[in-house]
């Protein structure tokens, strides 16, 4: 192993345990086997006389003087790159199909609101009539279980009532549903 | 020698050297290892924590040859350490001392 090859055991050894100031570190085992040199030592003798990268890691470590990068934040760093980089493309692509996509979805909205309003409402006064004669009569669909009892006149007006204004209720939305539609965007397609 | 006895040594040791005069780094460390048995490498990081703690300082230096060398220089704060670390070493060893008196045995 000559000088390089061990400097750069040493970087690695730092590097891998995520030491912040490797450069700081590896300049001082640099500057000792400059020293050594001057002293007619070589490679070889320098390296025995140092001890290992994994022991002088340590020797660090014990001494409490290195500042660890912290690998979590490394990683965060990367993520917010990435959302950065995504928040460009968003802003270059997204943004200005933005109002159009907008448009396009509140029009279907109440496209699809006035259509299901209406709907409702026929339902409504198709299904309360039928009701009204089921409520309004004895009916008996399987003989051994008791016919229902035929509702009251109060209640089937009241049904009816509900029905009528209900159902009503329902076509008007429907209507100004289509109406609010129509008024919007139909002039800016 | 154990590992232990030196490093808890070694600290005291190098303010020791630095007393005497301003020393660069391969200095203090091939005086140490000259007497002590330890790997050279391990000295360099009791160097910055003596920084850290404010007992050393450093400046650069022009050498005759090659690149400037950075020195370390003790401090105040540091000739104190040193002669607390030194009363306290020298009460501790002759305590030992004293207590392996006579209980030297002989194989």
């Amino acid at each position: 192993m000559n000088k390089e090859q061990f400097l750069q055991l040493l970087k690695q050894t730092f590097s891998n345990a995520g030491v912040a100031d490797v450069d700081d570190i590896i300049e001082i085992y640099e500057d000792h086997f400059l020293a050594g040199y001057e002293r007619g030592l070589t490679d070889s003798e320098i390296i025995k006389s140092l001890g290992t990268p994994s022991e002088i890691y340590a020797s660090y470590v014990e001494a409490g003087v290195i500042t660890e990068s912290d690998s979590t934040l490394g990683d965060k760093k990367i993520n917010m790159q990435f959302v950065y980089e995504r928040f460009e493309d968003y802003k270059e692509r997204l943004l200005p199909q933005l109002p159009g996509m907008a448009r396009t979805a509140g029009s279907t909205l109440l496209a699809i609101g006035g259509g299901l309003s209406i709907a409702a409402g026929i339902l409504v006064f198709i299904c309360i009539p039928a009701i009204l004669y089921l409520l309004s009569i004895s009916w008996q669909p399987f003989e051994n279980v008791t016919a229902l009892p035929a509702a009251s006149m109060v209640t089937m007006i009241m049904i009816f009532g509900m029905g009528l204004f209900g159902g009503l209720t329902c076509i008007f939305i429907g209507m100004e549903l289509r109406n609010l539609r129509h008024r919007y965007f139909n002039n800016q397609q | 020698m154990q590992v232990q006895l030196k490093k808890g040594v070694m600290d005291m040791l190098v303010l020791a050297l630095l007393t005497q005069e301003d020393r660069y780094g391969y200095d203090i460390v091939s005086r140490i290892s000259e007497y002590i048995e330890i790997s050279e490498g391990t000295i360099y990081p009791l160097f910055n924590r003596l920084k850290k703690e404010g007992y050393v300082e450093t400046y650069l230096k022009e050498s005759s040859s090659g690149p400037s060398r950075k020195y370390y220089h003790i401090t105040e704060g540091g000739i104190e350490a040193y002669n607390n670390m030194r009363r306290e070493w020298n009460e501790f060893s002759s305590i030992v001392n004293l207590l392996l008196k006579g209980v030297d045995i002989n194989e």
